[in-house]
């Protein structure tokens, strides 16, 4: 926003933000096209975009003048895929949430848009119609992903039980990236009997640039869901950093693992389930995955939203375990250190007393006393936790911790929010974070599953 | 001829790497590979909006149109993520505009108060964001030349592209290790009056820009682009035009080539071309119209006004000036002169503050030994860094190397990039021996030979040393000794 002093020149020499403009400031003369102001820049400076396509900023003084020439160019719009239906190839939905992939800018005034229409995003990727049968794009809301709440999950969990009720192969869900895994899990979690499987889609570059790397992703899940058998919930992204291949995740092992490079999303303690070429070649990574089968999807959406995931750090203080629990917490994810651990201040040859008092011990038995479910992951993330091998996790565990196995911590805080959804039962509780619901535990962690 | 007449406007675009510590956007050092073999092979593709090649250069569009795959090849001295576009650049580097400032300064252009780092949409694979980064800092300058003021239209610091290395049907390979240098763009408007005036203007914005001490001295490392028209004819580009004197040759043939299209009652058509060896040149593609640019939104705008003061105060001296302190420090007026147009300036200027080395021998190594290594035996001096020069002259003021030796080592370096200077002085026996390494010797020769005389021991140390001392040093350091009385046993 430009300041008030702008504001009102602007005003009185009745010239709007677009329009093209004549800036005099000492001796020269600037034409071009008024910008608007962004919300980090000095407020008190007049953005221009000169005829050469540069924008310059020139600090606004008493000494200059701002005359309106005529209008600037109209916001430009870009090209919008009409549907057309292509009966012999695969049906598919799409929904579209937002993020980098749902976004496009404006060469002419280089604002940054949400796509007004999800067919924008399809004109990234207009070869997704050789492929599939578009035949359904929906748009529950517009969100960059971080934005997003455990009711968005719910939306787009009923939604997409709807759509794959209907004459469709599939979905493909276009979302930001930061917290695309989240949405993953509670997909995974939330639909039952799946059938039919889902492809959730972001993209790691901005689609204003030729190295956009959301248009393979897209052409890779259209691939994914019309041809291949898998009925899962998977996150399909780039496999490597060239523009070759992209894997299909299974949506409760995956995760974000890198801020910014294409291939950030990994599969954690899994073998991602497919390879796929951009081309329609696919290949099967990990054979033990659900098939699609014929049936009804059910959306079981029920969400504790009391839950929390809280990291147990060097010096960190336990009373966060009861702050959660005088405020009315269900469960409490722990992402402890290594096998599974919290402070104790137990360990050592001479028991320092006043390392007691770091010991969440306590903290976690008040809290499990109190009917608060707790249960233990690791922020390694790599690795199964285990209550028995050292004297502090027995500790933990006699506090009544339930040890999470190999799931991801995000993963363990999604699916005891949809567990808590269901049952307050601690036993009960127990008993559902130890079951395999959506292939979240994996049983038998294979040699060559690090950093894959 | 009469260029008034003809109506002649030529235009010039001169782009100047810069040696700053650190590339544009990142922290890669503004290195060359080093090595011949990429660390990363990178297979990419680049897609580009359709319905827009109005506005984008239409001949590239179409290539990658075909989905030519674009390999990139990086290297881990000179490339990280940013360069591989797979994080985003990090903030400006201000010693680039520090610089840029300046030749913005000289050039009497108009500072822009905040300056906006721009996406400038590049079709032809040769960044693997798909665009350039580019900022513009200074408008409305001039330069004086012998024919009047001519106008400096524009001053943009950009990042350099990847260089094309090979091309097929299917595919297009890019070298990474230029790609984030930062690059000056000095474009010239109106006032350029002839094709050699042309060359004046050339030559001028080149010792400018060099004369701030921070212009990379390297094979390609300025590219002078010419756009030249004529009444009745049309604007065309001339793109790499090599070297300084083919300047005038190139309009001069441009010229000639509009005015004979014109007399077969044709119409001139708003191209890019190549240059020839011999200043002829040859259709590259249609001239392209305005770029598509927009804000690089993950930079934020900068105000200009607080480095202001410090670029004023830190105005290079005028060549006038250089040439007046380099005689003062010993140089030959002939020599001083060369130095003061040599690419070496700024090198020279901080080697001979570091290195207590004669300047006049220093400035002979810049302005004669690598001219004759370069003229004479063909080699690339470009590959030599200022660390190496570092080195030789950090070696030869401990007189572990002799001045006589240092073409010989510079050659074995050049040949051989991966190898330091120190190991060229040790490859080729020159290992110098220091003062103290000498002493011992000397002491132990005359410990073992307590009868003879000076000159005697003298030829024994000659004997033991070879070619790793100088035989001046070796009879004033044995003569030191021997009258000196602390020897007995």
């Amino acid at each position: 926003m430009y300041s008030e002093q702008i504001l009102a020149v602007l005003k009185k020499m009745k010239v709007k933000v677009g329009d093209r403009v004549n800036v005099t400031k000492g001796k020269e003369i600037f034409e071009g096209v008024l910008m608007p102001r962004i919300e980090v820049g000095d407020q008190d400076t007049l953005s221009i975009k000169l005829n050469s396509g540069y924008n310059v900023g020139l600090r606004f003084d008493r000494s200059v003048n701002i005359e309106r020439v005529g209008d600037g160019p109209k916001l430009g719009s870009i090209p919008a895929l009409k549907l057309k239906e292509s009966k012999e190839l695969p049906s598919i939905s799409m929904i579209s949430t937002g993020g980098t992939i749902g976004t496009h800018v404006d060469y002419k005034t280089g604002g940054v848009f949400m796509c007004r229409s999800p067919e924008e995003i399809l004109s990234t990727a207009p070869e997704i119609q050789s492929i599939v049968n578009l035949k359904n794009i929906i748009r529950p809301f517009t969100l960059a992903s971080e934005d997003m709440l455990p009711s968005d999950w719910q939306k787009m969990a009923e939604l997409s039980a709807k759509e794959l009720n209907k004459d469709v192969e599939g979905i493909i869900i276009t979302h930001g990236t930061d917290v695309l895994h989240y949405t993953s899990y509670a997909m995974s979690f939330m639909l039952k009997n799946l059938t039919k499987p889902i492809a959730i889609v972001g993209a790691q570059r901005s689609p204003d640039r030729g190295s956009f790397d959301g248009a393979m992703n897209l052409i890779c899940a259209a691939h994914f869901i019309g041809h291949s058998d898998v009925a899962e919930v998977c996150v399909v992204m780039h496999g490597s950093s060239n523009d070759d291949y992209c894997l299909a995740h299974r949506g409760t092992k995956v995760r974000k693992m890198h801020t910014s490079r294409r291939d950030a999303f990994r599969s954690i303690n899994d073998i991602p389930l497919l390879k796929i070429w951009p081309n329609g070649k696919i290949e099967t990574l990990n054979s033990n995955y659900r098939k699609k089968s014929k049936g009804k999807v059910v959306a079981d959406t029920k969400f504790e939203p009391k839950v929390s995931l809280v990291k147990a750090y060097v010096g960190s203080d336990p009373e966060i375990i009861d702050w959660h629990v005088k405020r009315g917490f269900k469960g409490i994810v722990v992402e402890g250190t290594g096998l599974g651990h919290v402070p104790t201040g137990e360990s050592g040859i001479t028991k320092d007393p006043l390392r007691k008092k770091y010991s969440w011990i306590p903290h976690i038995k008040s809290a499990v006393d109190s009917g608060v479910a707790v249960v233990m992951t690791s922020q390694a993330m790599y690795g199964r936790v285990n209550p028995y091998v050292y004297r502090n996790l027995r500790l933990a565990s006699n506090a009544g911790t339930i040890f999470g196995e190999d799931m991801l911590p995000e993963a363990a805080y999604v699916k005891l929010g949809w567990v808590l959804g269901h049952t307050k039962n601690l036993k009960k509780v127990r008993e559902l974070m130890a079951q395999n619901l959506a292939g979240e535990i994996n049983k038998r962690l294979d040699t060559d599953l690090f950093l894959i | 001829m009469d260029y008034d007449e003809i109506g002649l406007r030529v235009g010039i675009e001169v782009h100047h790497s810069l040696d700053t510590e650190r590339k544009l956007f990142c922290s890669c050092p503004t290195l060359l590979k080093t090595k011949d073999n990429p660390d990363l092979i990178l297979e990419r593709k680049q897609r580009f909006v359709a319905g827009e090649t109005g506005e984008i250069d239409a001949a590239a569009f179409e290539e990658t149109k075909k989905g030519k795959k674009i390999i990139y090849e990086a290297y881990k001295d000179c490339n990280c993520l940013v360069e591989t576009d797979e994080e985003p650049p990090h903030a400006l580097n201000v010693e680039a505009l520090k610089v840029t400032l300046i030749i913005a300064e000289l050039f009497h252009c108009r500072i822009v108060d905040e300056i906006q780092v721009m996406r400038k949409t590049i079709v032809d694979g040769s960044l693997p964001s798909g665009f350039q980064r580019t900022i513009l800092i200074g408008v409305n300058g001039w330069v004086q030349t012998s024919q009047g003021e001519v106008e400096i239209e524009a001053i943009a610091l950009e990042e350099d592209s990847g260089r094309l290395v090979a091309s097929d049907k299917e595919s297009l390979t890019f070298r990474l290790d230029r790609l984030g240098t930062p690059e000056v763009e000095v474009a010239v408007g109106k006032g350029i009056k002839s094709p050699e005036h042309a060359r004046e203007v050339a030559k001028k914005i080149g010792d400018t820009v060099r004369s701030t001490g921070k212009a990379i001295v390297r094979e390609g490392s300025v590219r002078q682009d010419v756009n030249v028209s004529i009444k009745g004819g049309d604007r065309v580009e001339i793109k790499h035009v090599p070297s300084l004197s083919l300047i005038p040759a190139v309009i001069e043939r441009e010229i000639t080539r509009q005015q004979t299209i014109i007399k077969a009652g044709k119409k001139v058509s708003r191209d890019v071309r190549k240059v020839l060896p011999d200043g002829s040149t040859e259709f590259l593609r249609p001239l392209a119209g305005a770029a598509r640019m927009y804000p690089e939104t993950d930079i934020i705008p900068m105000a200009t006004g607080p480095l202001l003061g410090w670029v004023r105060k830190n105005l290079p001296e005028t060549p006038e000036k250089r040439l007046q302190r380099y005689v003062k420090k010993g140089l030959s007026e002939e020599m001083a002169r060369q130095m003061v147009d040599s690419e070496y300036l700024g090198l020279f200027d901080r080697v001979s503050a570091k290195f207590k080395v004669e300047p006049a021998l220093i400035a002979g190594v810049f302005v004669s030994t690598l001219r004759d290594l370069e003229r004479r035996e063909g080699l690339n001096v470009s590959i030599l860094a200022e660390k190496d020069f570092e080195e030789l002259f950090y070696l030869l003021k401990g007189k572990r190397l002799v001045k006589e030796a240092i073409p010989e080592v510079l050659k074995l370096k050049i040949g051989n990039p991966e190898i330091k200077i120190s190991d060229a002085v040790k490859k080729l026996g020159l290992g110098g021996l220091s003062d103290e390494e000498l002493a011992a010797i000397i002491a132990k020769k005359i410990k073992e030979n307590p009868s003879q005389p000076e000159g005697k021991i003298v030829g024994f140390v000659m004997k033991d040393v070879r070619g790793n001392a100088d035989p001046a040093r070796v009879i004033q350091l044995t003569k030191k000794m021997f009258n000196s009385p602390r020897q007995s046993p």
